[in-house]
């Protein structure tokens, strides 16, 4: 029931009627769940999926919407202190779907609604960062051009390949949305609206979207009703590239590979969150924000002990710091490791937040199976340790050094297990890496393609140890310091990014892991306790 | 059509059998050959094939050309052969000739199902037959199902759009590609010098001495000059090209590592031979040597024969070209030493034809009629047994081929069991030929299988030819006919038996045809003996017992005849030289022997001069063949060698995959093609040539949007793991990736109008999306299939190696 009687098809967070799925969706219903938490979330309103069906049916936006929608601008801008439209201070939001059942193929975003072109230079002398400011202009038409305006990916990227060579960042991106305006106007035979026609058109993009090629298919393969609409979140946007005292990440509760209490997390100053996630990037532990700013750092422990409570789960939170104030974007359950999904379901019925039998409902059989592979009985004595890096694929792996991909495979056509490292990982490393038990990267995060492929075959991997350096007749090796030779025994620890001299002991995972243990324990109680009533 | 019609045979009609394949073709007859076809890939499979007992309605089809690893089944009247490499030069086309099994090699097929590696063949069951009555080339016909062939490979995936330029015909590889410079180093030695009499003429008048004419005086120098040494050097290699290089093609044994151990047996023999050679010198004299090889032109089953007076020559050479390419010594390595070798081998041609002349057989039109002149012909003929009926006919044709096959067996396979001579003219205008078969000796541990056997048997061969017949025999004692099949044409034979080596002449003793019999059985059952026992052995038992049965037996008989033969043991003759232990780890490499011995031996490397280059003159200049394995040349290998740089290995056969590995740019392993370290270098220098012609600025406009949508690829990738299988989470990773690869599209395209092999990208993206749309869900990101990761990782890679960035450099890993 909507809050006023002039207010038929909208809420804010903060006078929802509670976290309701059905009316607000699964995207906007978590942001209420989140406020009534008194988590910071920047300021928000959605659009129901009332509304939505309403557009279905009429194939327009309901003639009331427009001035309920004015209203709502009017409470963001008091709560932003921007105005929406504004040349000089302009408010700029996101426009996101949101249905009640996640809905891949469905439009996601528009992010920047309501910036303009006079807008971009106040935003750039404002902020003091014009490449800032025309990348946010750059985004909005984007993202405008290919999923409000549905002009085809092929006339956008035409368009802007034919742009002449420029070296200077911002240049170039002011050559690009200048282009991507032409676009647009030229492509949709309207001109580019100002703020409140892109809000309206962005909000009635999301709506169409629900009946897009790919949703329709998604729905057609899970069995899920086609009326059901979706809803729309209108969201202040954040921005953690403003300056040296903001920032991005993304943080688990819990570390999500080992399952180890204690939060766990990427963090990127002055950048935007999908820096953070695209792995370009070399980014922060959570520790950096601790040193550089102590209170946010404290905040947002509190926000992850909140959560966990709350949902008696690991969290993964996507959060900015914008100029020293932290807000939180989005949270959800935390995928993590068979491993972690062990232990952080026995520590959660040891902290008393849930049951045995829910702590074995939650760790999937594939999880299982994944946490009792063997591991190394302990970490290696420091004098054998020859590099530390990211634990990109979980496992322990012992075996001989191939330092090119031929000789892995020669190597492992007699008979040898191989662990096979090399500086970056390129297609012409792939036969190595299959031949390999174990990888060891010099660069690279999670992101690269050695980390990718060796999850995907399961094999043991350490990834970005530093400089790999591989002596020219490719028998021999510089990683950091230390230097190894094809031939020579390596172990490999997926679980704790170490990679050292010599083979070390490989324990049965329960031998070395209590928790998977006990939790083995409770199962095997379990299926006694099954079998004899 | 029904399907089903492969496995009914009453409804096999005419009309349903249709072209699946083509090669060529090594015995000729006007029958067409019908059978099964079966996949023979290693020796159990062979021996599980005869113990079933279908075996004489079977066509069986292997990989390689070699003989040894087919054996049982020939011995076992398998209905007929199909190799996919190898040329009938090959002891298994010399083999099916002899045994009258008829033969196909270096067959392509069009359909059919894939090998391990890739190969296309018929699956197992499926009738076929084969249209052999061209004598060149041979026809494969198969039971075809309706609808679409068997095979998964269409001719536009993958690799194929590459290809259209690069390959000619199935089965014409040699001939089609004739743009490439290993076309014509096959056809010609070093691009120049062609096969036969007319090749040697040219060779000949580009030399500077007559150290090829042999002339008693110049033998009893103790040495060669520095221009003789290298003359002689320089010949060698055309001659062993000639002798050899249609059998670099032969392909692969699933029995016997051959290569591998003529190899590390050459390296051993140019290492410890000069001894030996000084060994046998110092105790009978120049003259002495001389007289021991006169010993061909007056006895018959001795192994003092031209082969292995070939055989004191060429591994001085060879191993010494191999030592050389493996950067164990400099050309002027030992030049004095190898000038005074080179005599030796010298007085043994002298002596074989027992009077001053042409050193070689390849000089003398390649005739050796060596017994001319002695009592034999006259015995043989007087002798000889007349086959003027099939069955006893079939009889002696059996027993040729059921001891030459053991011959070759206890040999490892290779020639050293077999020695002909002749052609000796007859009177009714055929010819005669006088084979050795050598079945037992006490000098290799395995020959005791052949306990109880004669040490040599011989057959005096008369043949009755249809008219314009050419008869040749090589310096490996090898007769080779045009057209190829003689077998069908034998008119009569003598057989004798030796018992030991040393078995008086007086004694050789006339064979008959009971004991003939007989030896035929026993022959076969030692045959599956060995076979079993040789399956048995571990890959570097193989290959050490074939080095010492090539490094003993190649001086075996001047060494007993010498007198020398305790001293030669007591010196060490088992033992091998450490460099030779050290290059048994390189030679056994598939790759580096791949990249090594092609250049080596075939392109004519490894005879480089002796002396200074320009002192060695014109004709040994070391260039020629470089200029045939140039980037200009390899040009046309482009597309190939590119598919096989961007992914690593390739387990499609690439098109022109046997002319690459001739050129010892392509390695095949068990799990693929892979570029050797030179196929590596020549694929960078044809980049960089490449990158001379393009737009790169253009392509670096575009490579920026590919970027772009980079970072939200590898991204939406990395996440794929964390979720489980049917997840919305993955959905959603499937729906970006669908979005990124709709974003590079225009890119791609771009690309491809300035490079057209940008173009197959798109299909191949689209695909993977395609497969990983509709639940597969392996073409998300899984190394093993052609994924939407792996795809758009080789498109990076292409864009990297195109415009010559560095990963490092850009930061994308």
């Amino acid at each position: 029931m909507p809050a006023t009687p002039d207010m038929r098809h909208t809420y804010s967070l903060s006078d929802a009627p509670g976290p309701d799925r059905d009316l607000l969706g699964g995207k906007g219903a978590g942001l209420v769940e989140m406020v009534s938490l008194r988590l910071p979330v920047p300021p928000a309103f959605i659009i129901t999926t009332a509304c939505g069906r309403e557009y279905l049916r009429e194939r327009r936006l309901p003639d009331d919407l427009l001035a309920e929608l004015r209203q709502r601008i009017a409470e963001l801008e008091v709560a932003s202190g921007r105005r929406f439209g504004d040349a000089q201070a302009p408010m700029l939001v996101s426009v996101r779907s949101g249905a009640p059942v996640s809905m891949p193929g469905m439009m996601d975003t528009v992010l920047n609604v309501g910036l303009t072109a006079q807008a971009v230079d106040a935003l750039a002398r404002e902020t003091g960062d014009e490449a800032f400011a025309v990348g946010c202009w750059e985004r909005l038409l984007e993202g405008f051009a290919t999923v409000v305006r549905g002009v085809s990916r092929g006339v956008v990227e035409d368009a802007l390949m034919d742009l002449p060579a420029c070296q200077d960042a911002v240049e170039a991106s002011r050559a690009r949305s200048a282009a991507l305006v032409a676009v647009i106007e030229a492509a949709s035979g309207a001109v580019f609206s100002e703020p409140e026609g892109q809000l309206l058109e962005a909000i009635e993009a999301v709506f169409a979207s629900w009946d897009s090629r790919r949703a329709k298919a998604y729905r057609q393969h899970k069995g899920i009703s086609d009326d059901i609409g979706t809803a729309v979140v209108v969201q202040l946007m954040v921005f953690g590239n403003r300056g040296e005292s903001s920032g991005s990440g993304v943080a688990f509760t819990r570390d999500p590979s080992t399952g180890t209490t204690g939060a766990y997390g990427d963090f990127l100053f002055t950048a935007q969150g999908e820096e953070v996630v695209s792995g370009e990037h070399d980014t922060l532990p959570l520790s950096a924000l601790e040193e550089r700013l102590p209170s946010v750092a404290g905040e947002l422990r509190a926000v992850f002990s909140i959560l966990e409570r709350d949902t008696c789960d690991l969290c993964d939170v996507e959060f900015t710091v914008e100029q020293g104030k932290l807000w939180i974007l989005q949270t959800r359950p935390g995928q993590r490791s068979g491993r972690a999904a062990v232990r952080i379901a026995t520590a959660f019925v040891h902290e008393g937040l849930i049951d045995v039998e829910e702590a074995l409902a939650r760790v999937t059989d594939e999880q299982l199976t994944a946490a009792q592979a063997p591991v190394f009985a302990e970490e290696p004595p420091e004098d054998v340790v020859i590099a530390r890096g990211l634990p990109a694929s979980p496992g322990a792996a012992v075996g001989m050094a191939a330092l090119d991909p031929d000789r892995a495979c020669r190597l492992q056509e007699d008979g040898h297990d191989v662990i096979l490292v090399r500086p970056t990982t390129s297609p012409a490393d792939l036969p190595g890496v299959l031949s390999a038990v174990g990888v060891v990267t010099g660069r690279g995060g999670r992101t690269s393609h050695a980390a990718v492929v060796a999850r995907g075959l399961g094999r043991p991997a350490v990834c970005g140890v530093g400089d790999v350096r591989i002596a020219p007749d490719g028998l021999s090796a510089t990683l950091g310091q230390a230097t190894i030779r094809e031939g020579d025994e390596l172990s490999v620890d997926g679980d704790r990014g170490i990679v050292s001299l010599g083979r070390w002991p490989v324990a049965p995972a329960h031998d070395a892991d209590p928790s998977l243990a006990r939790f083995l324990q409770w199962r095997a109680e379990r299926t006694a306790g099954v079998s004899a009533s | 059509m029904p399907q089903h019609a492969l496995h009914e045979e009453e409804r096999v009609t005419e009309h349903e059998f249709g072209l699946i394949g083509s090669g060529i073709n090594v015995y000729e007859q006007d029958d067409v050959v019908e059978g099964v076809a079966r996949w023979l890939g290693s020796p159990e499979e062979v021996m599980d094939l005869i113990s079933n007992g279908e075996i004489e309605t079977t066509i069986g089809i292997s990989r390689g050309g070699t003989t040894t690893f087919m054996a049982p089944a020939l011995a076992s009247g398998i209905a007929g052969l199909i190799t996919l490499q190898g040329a009938p030069e090959s002891h298994l086309g010399i083999l099916s000739r002899e045994f009258g099994i008829p033969c196909v090699m270096s067959v392509t097929f069009t359909e059919g199902v894939q090998t391990d590696r890739g190969e296309i063949i018929p699956a197992d069951g499926t009738r076929i037959r084969l249209e052999i009555s061209d004598p060149s080339s041979g026809r494969v016909l198969g039971v075809r199902a309706a609808g679409p062939p068997a095979t998964e490979i269409a001719p536009d995936t993958a690799a194929a759009p590459q290809t259209e330029d690069a390959a000619g015909e199935p089965g014409e590889l040699a001939e089609g590609s004739d743009a490439s410079g290993i076309a014509a180093l096959l056809a010609r030695y070093r691009g120049k010098t062609p096969p036969g009499s007319e090749g040697d003429r040219v060779f000949r008048t580009g030399l500077r001495t007559d150290v090829l004419e042999l002339a008693e005086d110049s033998l009893r120098r103790p040495a060669l000059t520095p221009d003789e040494t290298d003359d002689m050097i320089a010949y060698g290699g055309w001659n062993v090209w000639d002798v050899l290089g249609s059998r670099a093609t032969e392909g692969e044994s699933g029995l016997i590592p051959r290569q591998e151990y003529e190899t590390i047996a050459a390296v051993e023999q140019f290492n410890s031979y000069p001894a030996m050679f000084e060994l046998i010198t110092e105790a009978v004299g120049a003259d002495g040597v001389i007289e021991l090889a006169g010993t061909a032109r007056r006895e018959i089953g001795t192994k003092a024969n031209m082969l292995h007076a070939w055989c004191c020559c060429m591994p001085l050479f060879t191993g010494r070209g191999i030592t050389i390419g493996l950067d164990y010594c400099s050309p002027s390595h030992r030049a004095d030493e190898l000038a005074r070798a080179l005599q030796f081998p010298r007085r043994l041609y002298r002596g074989l034809w027992g009077e001053d002349g042409p050193m070689f057989s390849s000089m003398r039109g390649y005739q050796a009629p060596l017994l001319e002149g002695s009592d034999w012909l006259t015995r043989f003929r007087d002798e000889a047994v007349w086959l003027d009926d099939p069955d006893r006919k079939q009889f002696f044709m059996k027993f040729n081929a059921s001891t030459q096959l053991l011959a070759f067996l206890l040999h490892f396979d290779n020639r050293l069991g077999v020695g002909d001579s002749g052609p000796y003219p007859t009177e009714d205008g055929g010819f005669l030929i006088v084979r050795d078969h050598f079945l037992h000796d006490t000098v290799y541990h395995w020959f005791d299988i052949a306990e109880g056997m004669p040490h040599a048997i011989t057959q005096a061969m008369y043949f009755r030819p249809p008219a314009g017949m050419e008869v040749t025999v090589n310096d490996l004692s090898t007769v080779f006919t045009k057209p190829a099949s003689y077998m069908p044409h034998l008119a009569g034979m003598a057989v004798y038996a030796r018992d030991s080596w040393d078995t008086p002449v007086a004694d050789i003793r006339r064979v008959e045809e009971h004991e003939m019999e007989a030896l035929t059985a026993q022959t076969q059952d030692k045959t599956m003996r060995l076979y079993n026992r040789i399956a048995a052995m571990s890959r570097r038992d193989r290959i050490m017992a074939g080095v010492q049965n090539y490094v003993v037996d190649f001086l075996l008989p001047w060494l007993r005849l010498a007198g020398v033969w305790e001293k030669a043991v007591e010196r060490g003759l088992y033992e091998i030289a450490p460099v030779t232990s050290d290059s048994y780890y390189k030679l056994t490499d598939a790759n580096l022997a791949a990249e090594l011995l092609p250049r080596v031996l075939i392109a004519g490397e490894g005879f480089v001069a002796t002396q200074d280059e320009q002192v060695a003159g014109g004709t040994v200049s070391v260039d020629d063949g470089d200029d045939l394995l140039s980037p200009t040349a390899l040009e046309p290998h482009f597309p190939a060698l590119h598919a096989l740089a961007m992914r690593g290995m390739i387990s499609d056969a690439p098109a022109d995959a046997a002319t690459l590995e001739a050129a010892g740019l392509v390695a095949s392993t068990p799990s693929g093609y892979m570029l050797t370290p030179r196929g590596h270098s020549v694929h960078s220098e044809l980049m960089a040539r490449e990158r001379e012609s393009i737009d790169s600025s253009a392509l670096s406009a575009v490579y920026e949007r590919f970027l772009a949508a980079n970072g939200p690829m590898k991204a939406a990738c990395a996440r794929w793991h964390a979720y489980g299988e049917g997840s919305e989470a993955q959905f959603e990773i499937i729906a970006e990736l669908a979005e990124c690869v709709e974003r590079i599209q225009p890119a791609l395209r771009r690309s491809a109008e300035l490079i057209p092999r940008f173009a197959p990208y798109i299909p191949r993206l689209q695909d993977a999306l395609a497969k990983a749309e509709a639940g597969e869900h392996e073409y998300v990101v899984s190394p093993r299939v052609d994924s939407v990761h792996t795809v758009w990782m080789e498109i990076h890679e292409d864009y990297l190696q195109t415009l010559d960035r560095s990963r490092e450099a850009e930061g994308s890993y």
